[in-house]
């Protein structure tokens, strides 16, 4: 048992310390977002998971989940929300520019680019 | 030494690149920092409850967790709108 939360813990921790290392060397903050997933969902499920195999108390590893799922709705919130101002930060519209060509479904229901 | 203390000790050195982040850069760039960072104190906090044998102490990483997706969003619109 005490092996099984070995191996949780130390790929948990391994996740939290690649992706902290990943995200201080990218240059742009719409590239370091993408390094804040790994830790807020698979670390905390696997200390999660560790926590459920390796406490007698049951109730520490609900609480514990119950964080883990705050988490992780919490990143995908957050993620949208600084990338979406970073966004609007730097080019003053949420909108695509005539550069970037996205291809937008319009209000008639037409594909357009 | 226990997996739970061996983990706190990685997830604190996780800390360090978030601070590189959180000190130097551009505005946006020291947010995703903070946002990083308070994802690796929840799981610290996580862990060195059950290190030190005091599980309801959990609580404190469970607000923190709550807490930070309030706090961050302000910090995110703080910054849209007048930075």
């Amino acid at each position: 048992m005490n092996v099984v939360v070995w191996i949780l813990l130390v790929a948990a921790s391994v996740v939290t310390l690649s992706s902290t290392l990943g995200a201080a060397i990218m240059r742009d903050p719409l590239q370091r977002l993408h390094y804040v997933a790994p830790p807020s969902t698979l670390a905390a499920a696997l200390v999660t998971a560790a926590f459920f195999v390796g406490e007698h108390d049951k109730n520490v590893g609900l609480k514990v989940a119950f964080a883990a799922v705050a988490l992780a709705v919490m990143n995908g919130v957050i993620a949208h929300a600084t990338g979406r101002a970073a966004r609007v930060h730097d080019l003053g519209t949420w909108h695509p520019t005539r550069k970037e060509h996205v291809p937008m479904r319009g209000t008639e229901g037409e594909v357009t680019s | 030494m226990s997996p739970w203390v061996f983990a706190s000790l990685l997830f604190m050195v996780a800390l360090a690149p978030c601070g590189v982040m959180v000190f130097r850069g551009r505005g946006f760039d020291r947010l995703v920092g903070l946002e990083l960072a308070t994802i690796v104190i929840a799981l610290a906090l996580m862990t060195i409850c059950e290190a030190f044998g005091r599980g309801s102490f959990v609580d404190l990483a469970l607000a923190l967790a709550l807490l930070s997706l309030g706090a961050s969003l302000v910090f995110v619109r703080t910054m849209e709108r007048w930075l």
